[in-house]
């Protein structure tokens, strides 16, 4: 906005669409907007369509959808669609938590995009199957395949985070992204894994990122969420995880009718995994009987172990770290430039992506405090 | 606290080193006994003496094999009695803290005989006696194994909990090393470097 006539600058058009974008990102409802604008719900919607706010309206979107004035004078790119995006059928994620979801990650690769041209990340370092895979056998191939082109033998993973990092897939946390979402991911510009950050299991985090890799690798321009290729992924995770040579040779006999539940917690620790995992694993590799995994799970849901489980606090949780590093290469005017280019606010970015950013080394002060 | 001493505190001859062998091949023996009666058939009474027969086997095999050579099974009868480092010790199935099985802590012939050869009776001359005890959890017994020393008046002047550590947990001993993954680091463009590559082409135009 010109600070000088308070007319919209001239030649800039305003973005229907990225109000749009803003707005689902924020999830709020077109009568919300009206609300807060001072308007009907008809008017806020025309606002996405073909009408042009005024500079006090601008002003108060800009302030309720925490983005800057610069976000809606460019056009909106490539859009996140939702049949893009790796999503579980999670039976409590609403289609609009997911339209939220989506139009976050949609704003975070605006800010990668940006980030981009000051900071050069790993490149995408892993080849996506061009046909759909049947059957576990397959699956089982497609995750050794996995390991031996990334070269990482057949010992447990010391990171999944640090994995998928190094293959160049960018790892976010999105504050949004609660129980109700699970984690998911896509394959826009740049593979993405969004994290559930409220799972306390680090097994299961681990698990959840070496689902989304699977979806990566194998699901490239299929529509997933489905019980089939879920499972898929599933199996994915448990083969690249627990590779079936390796975890075959360590899984404990049994006590005769009984888990060796001492031994169990020993590779647990060892391979990062959950109890849960473990068993699933050992019974797909037949290693334990229909009934044995049973009396397993069983023991598991009468000790309360569904969510976090013994243990878990002895696996470290882990974190991702490459975007925070790229931002960190930055100097505090760099950062600015590269945050208003993207028409984002230091806000959403603290607190929607949880991310730290670059502080002002200097600090302004009126000369009339003193 | 006595019952907090570990039993080389008051005997130096019972090594934390030297107890840990025995009561690892212990608990190994006994576990492997519950597998194997865990089928319909076994009765508490098959669950009971078939470990102790075991923990027995176990020490036979110890004794027949002779890498240990501080340890000797002195007594191989039902009431058997090893000895480390030359102190005896006999083994009871029962609860430590709420014994049922008070006639085990009577001295047995070996005892009494070595006994004999150490003199009269004093602080020294204790009794040393192995509980195995089973919490009967259903899902899998956890068994524990915990060493009480008796003076001559048969007070516990000494308890001491082992911490089992499995002899082999998993199937195989050469175990994959876990894969290090090494952190990625975004490296900053050098934007600078491309406007002078730039401006050095055109100056060699003119």
């Amino acid at each position: 906005m010109n600070n000088t006539t308070g007319f919209l600058p001239l030649g800039d058009e305003f973005s229907p669409d990225k109000l749009r974008l803003a707005r689902c990102a924020a999830g709020r409802s077109l009568a919300e907007i009206g609300e807060l604008l001072g308007v009907t719900r008809q008017y806020a919607h025309k606002l996405e369509v073909n009408a042009i706010p005024s500079p006090n309206q601008l002003e108060r979107l800009c302030e309720v959808l925490k983005v800057g004035e610069s976000f809606f004078f460019a056009p909106r790119k490539s859009g996140v669609e939702l049949e893009q995006c790796h999503f579980r059928s999670v039976r409590t994620s609403t289609l609009t938590l997911k339209k939220t979801i989506a139009a976050q990650v949609e704003m975070f690769e605006l800010l990668v995009d940006e980030l981009d041209k000051e900071v050069a990340f790993p490149v995408v370092d892993f080849a996506a199957l061009d046909e759909p895979v049947t059957g576990a056998g397959k699956i089982e191939l497609v995750a050794e395949r996995f390991r031996r082109e990334q070269g990482l033998g057949l010992g447990p993973l010391s990171s999944v985070t640090k994995l998928a990092e190094k293959i160049g897939v960018l790892v976010v946390n999105l504050a949004d992204a609660d129980d109700r979402i699970d984690a998911f991911s896509l394959f826009n510009k740049r593979p993405l894994i969004v994290r559930n950050t409220s799972k306390a299991n680090p097994g299961r985090q681990r698990f959840d990122l070496a689902h989304e890799l699977g979806h990566l690798v194998m699901h490239q321009g299929i529509e997933t969420g489905c019980r089939e290729t879920e499972e898929q992924a599933n199996q994915f995770a448990s083969a690249l995880l627990m590779p079936r040579a390796s975890f075959a040779a360590e899984f404990p006999t049994m006590r005769g009718k009984y888990l060796n539940w001492p031994a169990l917690k020993e590779l647990k620790l060892r391979w990062k995994v959950s109890f849960k995992a473990l068993i699933y694993r050992a019974r797909a590799l037949d290693l334990l009987t229909a009934d044995q995994a049973k009396s397993g799970f069983t023991y598991l849901a009468r000790k309360g172990f569904t969510k976090s489980e013994e243990f878990d606090d002895l696996i470290p949780i882990e974190s991702p770290l490459l975007v925070q590093r790229a931002i960190d290469l930055l100097d505090y005017a760099t950062w600015n430039r590269v945050l208003a280019a993207a028409g984002l606010s230091t806000e959403m970015v603290k607190n929607q992506f949880m991310l730290n950013v670059p502080i002002a080394p200097l600090r302004l002060v009126n000369s009339y405090q003193r | 606290m006595p019952e907090f001493q570990h039993p080389s505190e008051i005997e130096p001859k019972l090594s934390r080193a030297h107890l840990d062998v025995v009561f690892n091949n212990l608990l190994d023996a006994a576990y492997k006994a519950l597998e194997a009666t865990s089928t319909d058939d076994d009765t508490n009474w098959t669950r009971g003496v078939f470990p102790y027969g075991r923990i027995h086997g176990r020490f036979i095999r110890l004794q027949r094999e002779g890498d240990l050579p501080w340890f000797r099974l002195v007594n191989k009868t039902l009431d058997y009695t090893v000895s480390v480092n030359g102190v005896l010790m006999q083994f009871v199935t029962d609860d430590p803290d709420l014994r049922k099985k008070g006639h085990r802590l009577q001295k047995n012939q070996v005892e009494r005989y070595h006994d004999s050869l150490l003199g009269p009776a004093n602080d020294g001359n204790l009794t040393w006696r192995v509980y195995v005890d089973s919490d009967r959890n259903p899902d899998g017994p956890t068994l524990t194994v915990s060493i009480l020393g008796f003076d001559t008046n048969r007070n516990v002047i000494c308890k001491w909990v082992h911490n089992y550590e499995p002899l082999v947990s998993v199937r195989t001993t050469a175990l994959s090393p876990v894969v290090e993954i090494v952190d990625s680091l975004p490296i900053r463009r050098e934007k600078d470097a491309a406007q002078t590559e730039m401006k050095d082409t055109g100056s060699k135009d003119e």
